[in-house]
């Protein structure tokens, strides 16, 4: 995968989401799923992935019980499908894109550096700020305050709201400090890195948006 | 050469308070100084001013004459000081904001537009200059403190600018990421770079500065070389002198809190490995070690917040296991690192009567008491946000013992702490010792633990391990009395 460049890898991800969305049949759906696990298996991310289902079965669970109570079993069981094949190919999207690359391949793309910067920023910092939840959380459960999801305890969210609403904003603003000091502003930017795409990507690029257009009953 | 006259300057939506007031200090190229001073005095204003976020940025009232390098700061903002100036913010969190710690250093080399070549050549210089070649490849986030805290350095050391600011750049640190972080600033100061440092841990810098500057209210208040300047930090309470304190006899008192064969693992990465303690009635009990030893994790077992893979939490006898931390706050009370997790309530008295509260328990005459033991009298109709650092940790602990819990574990209690805030909490703690409360504190602050403490044991790597201070403390049971 890495030998793809990023900006393929960006595209072919986008194109692989359009194609779930596209596509109506349900044995085409299934075939897109086992696709989309061999890539995870391929790809050596079976174990994360594993672990981000402990996340995702809810989410689908619920996904069908509400398809089920609406809809026919079959399309139930349709909507459960695209969208866990949606949550795989999103899955395989990022993991195959650092950080980095997200940013290097939007810039590159003529999306401007403050939005494309601020994206993968906002991204990277949403781990650190789920580590602040949890140690204020710990902190307040640490004096007395109860904060299990208890009908009873739902007034004591303000503990656990204030602060990380606080310190969120705090955060934003020494955040826009630090990258004014470093000259964020400035317009005479160096793009560091020489990226190519090579031909063949460029074919499987067009390849892939043709099976997109072909599923959307454009063909 | 940096020199301000005359500069006065207030906060927007504080236009009458002046947090610097008449300042006035002139630094000559290549000096390295050090700005001392108690907190809320001017360092970081002083700091941001320099850096040309006062006023660009941050807005406010500035006046007088700010110049550096001949440029005047009221009129360049921050991204025309870039080749002239860098400053290293307190908060790493926010000073690191690349992928990559190779993007961290390359980010403001590209944004001065240089070519590719010479951004790769700086990068590659400094790296190996401060053996950061390791860590190249690595996130910020993933870094350890010190880590941080050298790559937030360097990450300005790799610019062409002559003058570095930094904010408090020892906050936090253990003392070998201590050392690493002095070893880099004279590295830096070998270059010829005028250093402006912003500290509250004054006696591991004063060797390491030419000139030392302690601010007093916005003001300068004294100027000297790092000889005289520690008898007048001293004088002023910046370097703490804490009261002889006798060490008191334990053994055979009545534990109150005991820790047996604890094991912790976390990420795959095993963080306690057999961790075994008592606690007595009344003792002050400090457990030391470096950043990643595990004191930390081994303190959030004390009251259930974690769940011991093997071992257990004997609180007067009887397991804490399967009990909410919660409902153990009455009984251990854990005051964290940074009192900011803790506030949520608009004044210091609803702060403090927040936990018993919610509980449905709440006494007058326990505010009354805290309010006494802690001096928290005076700022009781004041927001906990606007208070300064040392304060801040003040309404943290009353905010934990109005649960009544007769056990008070810290968690770094000086981080950040001046020096006269550390002699204040040393007085603190006394009385609350006095009142028969047992305390354990983990720090990495030899100096307030081996003052406080009357036994010390040392931690690290998951262990307890034998040290010649806690065998002291061992051997002196008895002996030390007073």
């Amino acid at each position: 995968m890495s030998a793809l460049d990023p900006r393929t890898r960006l595209v072919l991800g986008l194109l692989t989401l359009s194609l779930v969305l596209a596509t109506q049949d349900s044995l085409l759906l299934c075939a897109e799923l086992l696709g989309l696990l061999l890539g995870v298996v391929l790809l050596g991310m079976t174990a994360p992935w594993l672990k981000s289902l402990k996340l995702s079965a809810p989410m689908l669970g619920t996904v069908f019980l509400v398809g089920a109570l609406a809809f026919p079993l079959q399309e139930a069981l349709g909507m459960v499908l695209r969208f866990q094949s949606l949550l795989l190919a999103s899955f395989l999207l990022f993991a195959s894109l650092t950080a980095e690359e997200l940013g290097g391949a939007l810039r590159r793309m003529g999306v401007p550096h403050g939005f494309s910067f601020m994206l993968v920023t906002a991204m990277r910092y949403v781990p650190l700020l789920g580590r602040r939840l949890r140690g204020i959380m710990e902190a307040q459960r640490a004096r007395g305050i109860d904060l299990r999801p208890r009908v009873g305890t739902l007034g004591n969210l303000a503990a656990l709201l204030g602060p990380f609403l606080i310190q969120s904003f705090q955060l934003a603003e020494e955040l826009a400090m630090a990258m004014e000091l470093r000259g964020f502003a400035r317009k005479e930017r160096t793009l560091m890195g020489k990226w190519r795409i090579r031909p063949w990507e460029y074919g499987l690029m067009a390849l892939w948006s043709a099976m997109v257009l072909f599923l959307a009953g454009f063909f | 050469m940096i020199e301000l006259q005359e500069v006065f300057y207030a906060y927007p939506g504080s236009p009458g308070v002046p947090v610097l007031d008449g300042l006035e200090l002139r630094v000559r190229p290549a000096e390295t100084i050090m700005l001392a001073g108690a907190s809320g005095s001017g360092k970081s204003t002083l700091a941001f001013l320099l850096g040309g976020l006062i006023p660009h940025f941050l807005g406010g009232s500035l006046k007088g004459r700010a110049l550096l390098e001949n440029l005047d700061l009221s009129l360049h903002p921050p991204s025309e000081l870039l080749s002239h100036v860098g400053l290293v913010m307190q908060n790493a969190d926010a000073q690191l904001f690349n992928p990559t710690v190779r993007q961290e250093l390359a980010f403001g080399l590209e944004s001065l537009g240089l070519p590719e070549g010479e951004i790769l050549r700086r990068i590659q210089e400094t790296s190996d200059r401060f053996g950061l070649g390791h860590l190249l490849g690595r996130t910020p986030t993933d870094l350890s403190g010190g880590e941080k805290r050298l790559v937030g350095i360097a990450a300005l050391a790799c610019m062409p600018c002559p003058t570095l600011v930094l904010d408090e750049p020892l906050a936090h640190l253990d003392e070998p990421s201590v050392e690493k972080v002095k070893q880099v600033l004279r590295k830096i100061r070998s270059e010829g770079r005028t250093i402006l440092i912003a500290e509250h841990r004054v006696q591991a810098l004063l060797e390491e500065v030419d000139r030392c500057v302690i601010l007093e209210r916005g003001k300068v208040c004294f100027e000297g070389s790092p000889r005289q300047a520690r008898q007048e930090l001293a004088r002023v309470g910046l370097i703490p002198s804490y009261a002889a304190k006798p060490k008191r006899k334990f053994a055979g008192a009545q534990v109150v809190l005991e820790v047996r064969d604890l094991h912790k693992s976390l990420g795959g990465r095993q963080v306690l490995k057999g961790v075994s303690f008592q606690l007595h009635q009344g003792e002050i009990l400090a457990v030391q070690g470096p950043n990643g030893a595990g004191k930390s994790t081994l303190i959030k077992h004390l009251n259930g917040l974690l769940r011991p893979d093997k071992g257990q939490v004997l609180l007067h006898g009887e397991p804490i296991q399967g009990k909410d931390p919660s409902s153990l706050a009455c009984h251990v009370g854990i005051v964290f690192q940074n009192p900011n997790d803790q506030f949520f309530c608009s004044l210091v008295r609803e702060e403090i009567l927040a936990s018993p509260r919610s509980k449905k328990f709440c006494s007058a005459g326990k505010l009354e008491s805290i309010c006494d033991t802690l001096g928290l009298g005076p700022l009781l109709e004041r927001s906990p946000y606007r208070l300064s650092e040392g304060e801040k940790r003040r309404v943290a602990i009353g905010s934990v013992l109005a649960m009544g819990s007769p056990i008070l574990v810290l968690d770094e209690p000086t981080a950040g702490q001046d020096g006269r805030s550390r002699m204040e909490l040393a007085r603190m703690l006394y009385g609350l010792q006095a009142q028969g409360t047992s305390i354990l504190m983990v720090t990495h602050d030899r100096s307030f633990a081996q003052a406080l403490a009357d036994r010390c044991l040392e931690m690290a790597e998951g262990c307890m391990i034998p040290s010649a201070q806690a065998m002291e403390g061992l051997a002196g049971w008895g002996t030390r009395g007073g």
